[in-house]
């Protein structure tokens, strides 16, 4: 007993494990027969299952599109019927104009038909339009009974009325008395200015505030972006060539002041003198007024230096007499040279001081400004942030109170929207009706939101889903009539253009065997209708109306009506399918190239190892030991390296072989076939075990040991080898990286590839397609590898596992 | 009978060897090297293997081998030489490839500034109203002569494409034509008639403009030079103001002898020279180098060359490379551990429940459990990436995380550590049904009276586990342990399929991701042109990654005695 026990658990936990384990793939199959949008849905799993994605990619039907092009190719004699005789090319004409008549007459059949369910609904719902409407009154109820709560104390709902009818404007005051709110609320409004108002107003001011700092900020920093960068230019400037400079005229004047300090020797001199002391006065003067610029560091100290020796030479030398000494001769020179560099340097150097002085003085004052507007909003801020919390804090306490002011509101208008609805009858008020719960529902998620108690607030919301109904009813009425108006008008249009069409077609057909290509001007303008008017017109209402269909098989409060939702659903999805655009898909023609490839390479690859895989077994030859050995160490190189050499080679062979050539199943093929001795091993086993003895006496009979191979082993050998093609077959087939480099068109991918572009690009979020392509190539390889598990099973683990 | 059959096969033979001798000379006339050896060298081998007795016994290889040398001995050895040369994006082409089109291609060409300039007459003859592509020219020189340009010969072709083509100029003289009012209307060559069309001086041709420039021009003309009796080459350029001249052209570089410094000494060698400046140009790292005005170098074409084993040093000294390669060959050892880690817990863990004698329905659970193997790898990749792993539309992110959880989306494709939990989840999916499989059948080959034994000696539940099972499992199970690591170690579908390898590691040169293991990430290099082709840096990897892996199967068949049960 406690062992069963004890399994019945394990059981439980075993079949949770398998169906958490195969959710992709139960995923995978359930995904491939949903009829929506699988990726948007909100929902994992859907009702609404269709085959479509199967037949779409493996049974296309050729829908009008696809026919008006078929008929645009025949008429204009082009590929694929350009090689056809004429008598064909009429014949297939004729029937490609008989299914464009059939789609029409389906597509008004459908029409009739969803007309018919829909005028049943109508009816329906009128006839029941009491019952209905009595079914929204006690949801109604429902929810009035749902939505009581508690009244807090006087004090807080007062408080909670001052500001609800002051911040929210959501109450007027005359309005209260009509709820049922009794309270003095007049006599809590300092109070609540006290508590709440105030510091409201005041945080609105300071937000105010705060934006008008940052507005000034943001100009300011403009220029602060400007001064920076000019002082930052002017001062390299200053640094690189003024100071310099400077420095080596504060050298000169040294030297200079140096000459005329020294006692004067004897040796006299002839001094042609002539303006260079108004020039050094010049000069000074200037230097004189640079000293009053404001510049910082060590660049003012250059500036001070030089004034300072030129004051000192001034003064020298104007107490100076001997001026006819050598001393002061060279003395005067120097001064020349000086003069000569200075002048011009020095009132460059005025200007850009003085405008740097003016562009620092500026920068310091903007960025010093500029942090301190920052400073200033940063704690505007943190003070707002505190503010607030602050403020919701209090505001919180007043929740309960606003609660239940706004549920009495509610109630309010659920009673008046109970005594509003009585006089309603469906159809024909549904506009009203709609109109009206759209006003309730604003009015609950208004209340709702003061309202923390999420169960208390879901359960509210599963009462108010039991009315989307109406919603979704009006929206059929109103996309359907008009779907079913367009379409209506779409059709017989149609007609019109396809008898045109199929008046001219002949004729057209004729003239362009002859030469003379004529496109037939009704063809061109049914195609672009079909194509672009019918997406925009129709299929939008079309597409709206079926999921309010599909929806309503779930929402609609009655279940009489779900056979109808479910007919109309379906016959329209199916009236979509005549008229959309569709894109052509290559399954088939994928699954064909995987079939081939796979095929041919298993076959060959297993013939190969069949024959190397025999004299390993029988014989005794050098190489033996470690033949096989080396080579499954050889295949140890990534293969994938392989393409390299062998996409050159490829392409030269292609040049002269074009079927072995790159982009061909050839070339794959050739490639593949580089993918030995992995299953040598497995063969060589098999045929160790056949008895040599059978051999041995063939031999005795005269046979040679090619024949004994060919005519005894081999057949010996032959369920093995079957297993090694189809594993070879199963592991080609499922290779994607090698044919993904070698395939390029679309027609000529394998299955693998194919399906890789199904989940890429454009088709991301498409599916539908997707998980059917999958599911198409997964079925028969799970089912092959399944019955051939014991022998994979053996494969993998024969080249390792002794015994 | 036996003696016609031999001749059979000896003339077979001789064909066959004709044949491939034939074919080895001309894939070596191309280029094919290494293919060309290998088929020498095959050729030799087979008629060995035929001819000499001793030797039967490879006769039965002789498919194999053929297929063994072409198709894996010779890209390995391909891949060996390219591992060790600058092969890739901007290194295609061989020296002398390179050389024939510096000399020839149009594109190397200038307008000197004495050119003159030629009018021109485009003739188009007309299937009914439509004009076809089929033209004749005439060129009319600065004396007012006329020309017909003669037949176009293909002096170069590239995939059956002309690249370059030449015509000559042949004296109106000799050719039939039509006049009205003194003006050649039409032009009748070869019983063909072909009407007067464009001419870029005649406005009243300007409608025929687009159609000369689209299908006439740019597709034929712009390659073809037109040679005029004083050797002159001629050739459509765009001028200033768009529209297309006829001009004297000069192809841009020459072979000619120049003086070049070489290891110290100067030596007088053929080079390229830039035709305009007259200078040599400079042959550095695979690259031909010209200058431009201002002397500064300037890349023209490269070509392979050998770079030593740069490809392989690069790997240790090159920061922008070494930095994400440490983390790719980290992480894939760390990928390829954890999955076999992972895939054997689990799938241990379902062996031994389902080993359990009691349980009924095993063959079903085991069947389903094998299904994730069983589905084709790829198919299984794509369905998680897609249905699952999409950080958007995926199950897991809108239907676990933000229904279940409330959480947000979790950035399966481009977090770093979400890919790599992501790739791991799938990976673990994947493998542990086999890992179950080898598992249940090595549990159910211990012997059952072990465990009796122990039991009678009061062993308990883990004890019997730990001392029994465990080590007797692994004795089984650790050669396939080594070899799933091998396995996953290049497991390249799954990481490609599933996050591509991304995302992708910032601050490098090459197109490293997070998720890239090395076989990804060379597939990357050599096959994704986002950053360009490096074949040659592919290539070392590749080798690199051959030794990993077949160090590790060497081991493992060692270990396992897989070599001695070959002789048996």
């Amino acid at each position: 007993m406690v062992v069963k026990r004890k399994n019945w658990i394990t059981h439980i936990i075993l079949i949770i494990l398998v169906v958490l384990i195969l959710f992709p793939v139960v995923w995978v199959v359930s995904t491939s027969l949903r009829r929506d949008d699988a990726a948007f849905s909100s929902k994992l799993f859907s009702s609404r299952m269709s085959l479509q994605n199967y037949k779409d990619l493996l049974f296309p039907e050729e829908n009008v599109l696809r026919l008006l092009s078929d008929i645009e190719s025949i008429t204009t004699n082009s590929q694929p019927y350009d090689k056809q005789p004429v008598e064909s090319l009429i014949e297939k004409f004729k029937s490609d104009i008989v299914n464009l008549k059939k789609y029409s007459q389906e597509s008004k059949d459908l029409i009739k038909e969803t007309d018919k369910e829909y005028s049943y609904i109508e009816n329906f719902v009128e006839e029941n339009s009491e019952k209905l409407i009595q079914g929204i009154k006690s949801v109604v109820e429902d929810l009035t009974n749902d939505l009581v709560i508690k009244k807090p104390e006087d004090e807080i709902l007062a408080i909670a009325i001052n500001s609800l009818i002051y911040d929210d404007k959501k109450i007027k005051e005359r309005n209260l008395e009509d709820i049922g709110i009794d309270v003095d609320y007049g006599n809590y409004k300092v109070k609540w200015q006290e508590e709440l108002n105030e510091k409201k107003q005041l945080i609105e001011e300071m937000e105010e505030y705060i934006k008008s700092l940052e507005n000034k900020i943001k100009s300011m920093k403009k220029d602060l972006d400007y001064y920076q960068e000019e002082y930052r230019r002017l001062e390299l400037i200053l640094n690189e060539s003024i100071i310099p400079q400077f420095e080596s005229f504060n050298k000169t004047l040294e030297v200079a002041y140096n000459l005329l300090s020294n006692k004067s020797n004897q040796i006299r001199a002839i001094v042609s003198e002539k303006t260079e002391y108004e020039d050094f006065i010049r000069i000074y003067n200037i230097v004189e007024e640079l000293k009053t610029f404001k510049i910082n560091g060590e660049n003012k100290k250059v500036i001070d230096k030089l004034f300072e020796n030129m004051t000192n030479v001034k003064l020298l030398w104007e107490g100076y007499t001997e001026k006819n000494s050598a001393n002061y001769a060279d003395f005067i020179s120097l001064i020349k040279q000086f003069n000569l560099k200075a002048l011009k340097q020095i009132k460059e150097s005025y200007n850009l001081l003085s405008k740097f002085s003016s562009v620092e003085n500026e920068y310091l004052r903007i960025s010093n400004e500029y942090t301190l507007l920052s400073n200033k909003l940063n704690n505007e801020k943190s003070k707002i942030e505190e503010l607030k919390d602050e403020y919701e804090n209090i505001e919180k306490k007043y929740m309960p109170g606003k609660a239940y002011v706004m549920s009495k509101v509610v109630e309010n208008t659920l009673n008046s929207f109970v005594e509003k609805i009585n006089g309603y009858s469906l159809p024909k008020d549904i506009n009203k009706l709609y109109l009206s719960i759209r006003v309730l529902n604003r009015k609950v998620n208004d209340l709702l939101y003061y309202i923390e108690d999420s169960k208390f607030k879901s359960s509210i919301r599963a009462d108010l889903r039991k009315l989307d109904w109406v919603a979704t009813y009006r929206n059929l009425i109103k996309r359907y009539e008009k779907f079913s108006d367009d379409a209506k008008e779409f059709v017989e249009e149609y007609d019109k253009y396809v008898a045109q069409i199929e008046s001219t077609g002949i004729n057209a057909i004729y003239s362009a065997k002859n030469g003379v290509k004529v496109r037939i001007a009704a063809l061109l303008q049914l195609f672009t209708k079909v194509q672009s008017s019918y997406p925009a017109e129709i299929a939008s209402n079309l597409g709206i109306a079926s999921k309010a269909a599909a929806d309503l098989m779930e929402q609609f409060p009655l279940n009489d009506l779900d056979k109808h939702f479910k007919n109309i659903d379906e016959k329209l999805f199916r009236y979509d399918q005549i008229w959309k655009q569709k894109q052509r898909h290559y399954l088939w023609r994928w699954i064909f190239n995987s079939v081939i490839v796979a095929g041919i390479v298993a076959i060959v690859t297993t013939l190969v190892n069949a024959l190397a895989a025999y004299p390993f077994s029988r014989m005794r030859f050098k190489g033996r030991k470690y033949g096989i050995m080396s080579l499954l160490l050889i295949q140890m190189f990534p293969a994938i390296m392989y393409m390299i050499a062998l996409y050159g080679f490829l392409s030269f062979i292609g040049r002269y072989i074009p079927w072995l050539g790159l982009n061909t199943l050839g070339g794959l093929i050739f490639v593949y076939l580089g993918n030995i001795a992995f299953n040598m091993y497995l063969i060589k086993g098999f045929y160790d075990t056949i008895p040599s003895s059978l051999e041995e006496a063939a031999m005795i009979d005269g046979a040679t040991r090619w024949q004994t191979f060919w005519r005894i082993v081999l057949p010996l050998a032959s369920p093995i080898l079957a297993v090694v093609v189809i594993l070879t077959f199963m592991g080609t087939f499922n290779e994607f990286v090698l044919a993904k480099i070698i395939l390029q068109d679309v027609e000529k991918y394998t299955y693998a590839v194919g399906l890789w572009t199904f989940s890429s690009g454009p088709y991301e979020t498409e599916w539908g397609l997707f998980s059917a392509a999958a599911l198409v190539g997964m079925l028969p390889m799970v089912i092959l590898f399944l019955s051939m598990q014991k022998y994979l099973v053996g494969g993998l683990t024969k080249g390792s596992v002794k015994g | 009978m036996g003696k016609l059959w031999k001749i059979v096969g000896y003339i077979f033979l001789a064909l066959f060897n004709a044949f491939s001798i034939w074919g080895a000379s001309f894939l070596f006339s191309r280029g094919f090297y290494e293919l060309s050896i290998t088929f020498f060298v095959l050729v030799f081998l087979i008629d060995y293997f035929v001819l000499n007795k001793n030797a039967y016994p490879y006769r039965y290889m002789i498919p194999a081998v053929i297929l063994l040398f072409v198709l894996v001995l010779y890209p390995i050895t391909f891949t060996i030489k390219t591992a060790f040369t600058n092969y890739g994006t901007g290194h295609i082409m061989t020296r002398q490839e390179v050389v024939d089109r510096l000399l020839t291609d149009p594109i190397y060409t200038y307008v000197p500034d004495d050119a003159k300039n030629y009018d021109y007459q485009i003739f188009v003859r007309y299937e009914g109203i439509e004009p076809t592509e089929e033209f004749k020219m005439i060129v009319i020189n600065e004396k007012g002569e006329k020309y017909l340009v003669g037949n176009i010969k293909e002096i170069r072709v590239q995939a059956g494409k002309m690249i370059l083509g030449e015509a000559e100029l042949i004296p109106m003289e000799k050719v039939e034509t039509l006049k009205e009012d003194g003006k050649i209307i039409a032009i009748i060559d070869d019983e063909k008639t072909y009407n007067y069309f464009y001419s870029p001086n005649d406005k009243e041709t300007a409608i025929n403009e687009i159609f000369f420039k689209s299908k006439i021009a740019f597709p034929i003309l712009s390659k073809v030079e037109i040679v005029d009796n004083q050797r002159n080459r001629l050739s459509l350029r765009f001028s200033e103001d768009g529209t297309l001249k006829l001009v004297q052209i000069k192809h841009l570089y020459r072979m000619a002898l120049s003086e070049v410094i070489e290891n110290g000494k100067t030596v007088v060698k053929t080079t390229l020279v830039n035709d305009k400046y007259n200078r040599p140009l400079l042959e550095e790292n695979g690259t031909f180098y010209d200058f431009n005005e201002d002397g500064e170098k300037v890349p023209i074409l490269g070509y392979i060359s050998t770079v030593g084993g740069k490809n392989f040093t690069k790997i240790f000294t090159d920061p922008t490379v070494s930095g994400p390669f440490t983390k790719i060959f980290l992480w894939n050892f760390t990928y390829a551990a954890l999955s076999v880690l992972f895939t054997f817990i689990i799938g241990l863990l379902f062996a031994l429940v389902l080993n359990n004698r009691t349980l009924g329905g095993k063959a079903i659970y085991r069947t389903l459990l094998i299904i994730p193997w069983a589905i084709p790898a790829f198919i299984s990749v794509l369905i998680w990436k897609n249905g699952f792993f999409n950080e958007t539309y995926g199950v897991i992110n809108r239907f676990i995380v933000e229904n279940i959880f409330n959480g947000n989306p979790i950035k399966w494709m481009t977090n770093p550590f979400w890919a790599k939990v992501a790739v791991l989840i799938v990976n673990t999916w994947l493998g542990f049904p086999y890992m179950m499989t080898v598992s249940l059948g090595a549990l159910q080959s211990i012997p059952e009276e072990l465990y009796e034994a122990a039991s009678i000696d009061g062993a308990s539940k883990s004890q019997r586990f730990w001392k029994i099972t465990f080590p007797l499992l692994m004795t089984t199970i650790a050669p396939l342990l080594v070899g799933s690591f091998a396995f996953n170690f290049n497991n390249f579908v799954n990481i490609y399929l599933l996050t591509s390898g991304g995302p992708a590691i910032p601050n490098t040169t090459t197109p490293a991701g997070a998720t890239d293991i090395l076989i990804s990430y060379t597939y990357k290099l050599a096959f994704e042109a986002g950053r360009g082709q490096d074949f040659g840096f592919a290539s070392a990897i590749s080798i690199l990654i051959f030794f990993i892996v077949a160090g590790i199967s060497f081991v493992n068949f060692r270990i396992s005695g897989s070599f001695e049960e070959v002789n048996r």
